[in-house]
């Protein structure tokens, strides 16, 4: 067995680490015993356990004064938004006028979903949602048209995600790609690739999987469809006014 | 939903030292209720649901910083944590004994230690010190490595006790000793 020999400035690093467990009386006996003996050679460690002891008691005994307390309207606030996803749609203002008609459709998918336990439809809804609230609302007036090889590499580099833009849909399209964010969905993180198609905003969610099946809906006054190709799913989302969408951002039907 | 409220306190507690300011903080919790309601089907009855909610706290303030200014965040930043690091022999001039000197400090002045320190480290102290998450439920909320979160403990602790200290010992102390850089971070 050969042991090693960390230098004073190595062991004072890994010992760092491991100071919030022993400090919490949370360290197993072999990793306490390693830190106790650092300690017993080590003053700077030794003042350092002492004051991450001293911080955490005090924040302990302090938290009551330390929650803030939420505004009092907040929680009926939350109690009235927090309604059903069918009735969403009446805490937009600016999505409510087409929201009517298209909640009863929502309504009925969420029955199924509930029933089944999946549905590419309402995964296609929720995707409607998304795309109303970050990118029609939002808005996307300082955004430039990008590459869909810069918006990959990017969104690569920041979030460590390789996304399967659909395939480039080359000069002249009428498909101008316009950003590529990260969208909170279901059990993790998929890409929200936005687009402008006709001067009109169209979205496209890329999800790495290929559990969905494909399925329109209209819903929110949006129209979206849901497109399986190898083993990436697509929810492309796009007003009723734009025609042959998928064909328009290089996801043509099959 | 209901015992999805009850948590909301903590989840604005949370969002007011992250954000730094009541209004957004309210945004933020709403933002994070509404996409609950979205992904509750995702929800496993039974398992956390403090962490799952926090898990999206996390995320819906990470992605408004880094939509707004993809620059400035100081997670998983490396040169933050190597400022930091520059700054280790500064935390350790404290006077003791170190419970004593903390424990009559004004929970204002809490409050405002916690708010100079970079982003990172403030929220793996805050949830593990105030919000008494276990280290895995804290890795699984900021999507982080356990160790990376026990680096992040340590290190948050370490630059909240030189910013208390600062402020019990007041600014002439600061100015003589020898605290360095760690009091800028």
């Amino acid at each position: 067995m050969t042991l090693h020999f960390p230098t004073q400035a190595q062991d004072c690093r890994q010992i760092e680490a491991l100071l919030p467990p022993f400090v919490d009386g949370l360290a197993p006996p072999e990793t306490r015993a390693i830190v106790a003996a650092h300690l017993e050679r080590c003053a700077d460690c030794r003042r350092a356990a002492e004051s991450q002891r001293a911080v955490r008691a005090v924040l302990v005994s302090r938290r009551g004064a330390l929650e803030e307390a939420a505004p009092a309207d907040l929680a009926e606030s939350l109690r009235r938004s927090l309604v059903p996803v069918a009735a969403m749609p009446a805490v937009r203002p600016r999505v409510s006028a087409v929201a009517a008609a298209a909640a009863v459709v929502i309504a009925m998918t969420g029955a199924f979903v509930w029933a089944t336990g999946r549905s590419s439809a309402l995964l296609a809804a929720q995707l409607t949602l998304d795309h109303l609230k970050c990118f029609v609302l939002d808005g996307d007036d300082e955004l430039p048209e990008v590459t869909p090889d810069a918006a990959r590499s990017s969104f690569k580099r920041d979030y460590g995600m390789d996304v399967r833009l659909p395939p480039s849909t080359g000069t002249g399209s009428r498909a101008r790609l316009i950003g590529l964010r990260q969208c909170l969905y279901g059990e993790g993180w998929i890409a929200h690739a936005l687009y402008r198609v006709d001067h009109q905003a169209v979205s496209v969610f890329v999800i790495p999987s290929a559990d969905a099946s494909a399925a329109q809906i209209q819903a929110f006054g949006r129209r979206a469809e849901v497109i399986v190709r190898d083993d990436t799913t697509y929810v492309l989302v796009a007003p009723p006014g734009v025609t042959e969408v998928a064909a328009a951002v290089g996801l043509e039907a099959e | 939903m209901d015992e999805a409220l009850t948590l909301m306190n903590g989840l604005y507690g949370t969002a007011v030292r992250l954000t730094r300011d009541g209004d957004a903080a309210r945004d933020l919790v709403q933002d994070t209720y509404l996409k609950a309601l979205r992904a509750q089907d995702t929800f496993e009855p039974g398992t956390n649901l403090k962490a799952w909610l926090y898990t999206i706290l996390h995320n819906t303030w990470r992605n408004r910083q880094r939509d707004r200014a993809r620059a400035r965040v100081a997670f998983d930043s490396d040169t933050v944590a190597e400022a930091v690091e520059t700054g280790r022999s500064g935390v350790v001039e404290a006077v003791t004994p170190e419970t004593a000197l903390l424990g009559s400090v004004l929970d204002a002045d809490i409050k405002a230690a916690l708010d100079t320190l970079p982003d990172a480290f403030r929220e793996a102290v805050w949830l593990r010190d105030v919000e008494d998450f276990t280290y895995q439920e804290i890795a699984d909320a900021l999507s982080v490595p356990i160790g990376t979160v026990m680096s992040r403990i340590s290190r948050g602790r370490r630059l909240l006790h030189a910013a208390l200290s600062a402020r019990q010992t007041g600014p002439e102390r600061t100015r003589s000793g020898r605290t360095g850089t760690t009091g800028d971070v």
